[in-house]
């Protein structure tokens, strides 16, 4: 059994590996952890780094991968890696929802199976509310999305992050995602954390590396924590919660992190549910 | 200014905040933070070499301060001048490890040769060890050469990134 096997399998840390395939995006949401826009720099893993980082994972001892950003689908090859990660291991990306055009998820059609699926954010049963932190016409895009999607066979999961939810606005959400063929168990809600844009706005509730949990988070610029680690503020990376610089070969922040995590005890502080 | 950031405590990557534990690390450290992996392994060498070992810790001064005059790196000449002033070396001393001046009459043999080894380490280092050789043991020319290659490291790492002393 290898160290990260044997780390997952005590739950010292997780055993999905996220890959922060890009930073920018298509849209500018409020709450966003990495201030991604159309606009912003370049920070890239390419499509041949994400798949020969999913190799490394199944060798290293990781269960599942997940790749997030910015916008994932941005990214030139992603379906072709996606298929290729997902051989690997079972692959979740994060997605907006806008991209998926009929000749993208044509492009996705060869990944209908068990292990890989598209997790798409949904704020709000309400398109005033949900547009109003994703942007224009995100509701009807990303409701346009998921049958698409569900009729190639892709499993769509729904993100919704919120702090204001109360309960007849979940109920709402829910039906919706109902309707939509999304089952409740396929439906996260999380909160807002402040970092990034959200801390500039002063939107969501902190969280510390206590209250993270412990899961290795390859990006350009290093590996980190969590996927919360790797957040963007006034343009400039957030290093407070970066782990190594190098992320390959994969073993060196791995045990990095396995140390780190090791030494924070386990469980102990109030997780925030983040995906 | 330098010419990276010199991170604080507040974004001191993972690895690197036990460095951070007991205040401003300085700005070595500040600038190591970026490459954390680096950083926890950097720093324990350069601790281990310029702290308390079985060398004189005179000698060692002689040699930093005259490693660091010969390349003429600001921010190590600017600290280790006051390190060897709190070490009790005189104006004089100071001056010859600084290359402006002859050593005093007072100096032993072993504190010349010294002295000439840390300048030609700096100038001819093929030629350095052979002036130590007849007055030390192979474990401490071996610690001297290894404190003299750390401070050239350590030059170039502070005049690059324009650390502030």
């Amino acid at each position: 059994m290898t160290a990260v096997a044997e780390a997952v399998a005590a739950d010292v840390i997780g055993g999905r590996l996220w890959l922060y395939s890009n930073y920018h995006c298509n849209l500018i949401c409020s709450y966003c952890l990495t201030e991604s826009a159309p606009g912003v720099p370049r920070r890239e893993i390419p499509a041949p780094a994400l798949v020969a980082r999913a190799a490394e994972a199944r060798a290293a001892g990781f269960t599942s991968l997940g790749v997030t950003g910015g916008e994932p689908f941005l990214l030139p090859g992603l379906p072709a890696a996606l298929a290729a990660m997902s051989a690997q291991l079972p692959t979740l990306v994060l997605s907006n929802g806008t991209l998926f055009s009929r000749r993208l998820v044509d492009e996705l059609r060869p990944l209908a199976g068990p292990d890989f699926a598209i997790q798409i954010s949904l704020d709000s049963a309400e398109p005033e509310v949900n547009d109003g932190m994703r942007g224009p016409r995100n509701h009807a895009r990303v409701l346009a999305a998921i049958p698409r999607l569900a009729d190639a066979g892709i499993r769509v999961r729904l993100a919704t992050t919120s702090d204001s939810l109360d309960g007849p606005a979940l109920a709402r959400l829910c039906e919706l995602h109902r309707g939509l063929g999304v089952p409740d168990a396929d439906h996260v809600v999380r909160p807002i954390v402040r970092r990034g844009r959200a801390a500039g706005r002063g939107l969501g509730r902190e969280a510390r590396r206590e209250q993270l949990p412990a899961e290795l988070t390859l990006t350009a610029d290093g590996a980190f924590w969590s996927p919360f680690g790797p957040t963007v503020r006034g343009g400039r990376l957030d290093t407070d919660l970066l782990v190594t610089r190098t992320t390959s070969p994969l073993s060196a922040p791995a045990a990095a992190m396995i140390r780190l995590a090791a030494g924070s005890g386990s469980g102990a502080a109030e997780r925030v549910q983040v995906r | 200014m330098a010419e990276v950031e010199l991170l604080d405590r507040g974004r001191a990557p993972l690895l690197a905040q036990p460095f951070y534990a007991a205040g401003d690390p300085g700005p070595i450290a500040a600038a190591l933070a970026h490459v954390p992996e680096v950083m926890e392994t950097a720093l324990p060498f350069i601790d281990s070499i310029f702290g308390r070992t079985a060398v004189d810790p005179r000698l060692k001064e002689i040699v930093v301060l005259r490693v660091s005059a010969a390349n003429r790196c600001r921010y190590c000449v600017q600290t280790h001048t006051r390190v060897a002033a709190g070490m009790g070396f005189g104006g004089d001393e100071l001056r010859a490890l600084l290359g402006e001046g002859r050593p005093p009459p007072g100096w032993s043999p072993l504190e010349r040769v010294v002295l000439a080894f840390a300048q030609a380490l700096s100038e001819r280092p093929e030629t350095a060890v052979g002036l130590l050789r007849p007055h030390l043991e192979e474990p401490a020319i071996v610690e001297l050469v290894t404190l003299g290659a750390a401070t050239e490291m350590l030059n170039r790492f502070a005049t690059a990134l324009a650390l502030p002393a």
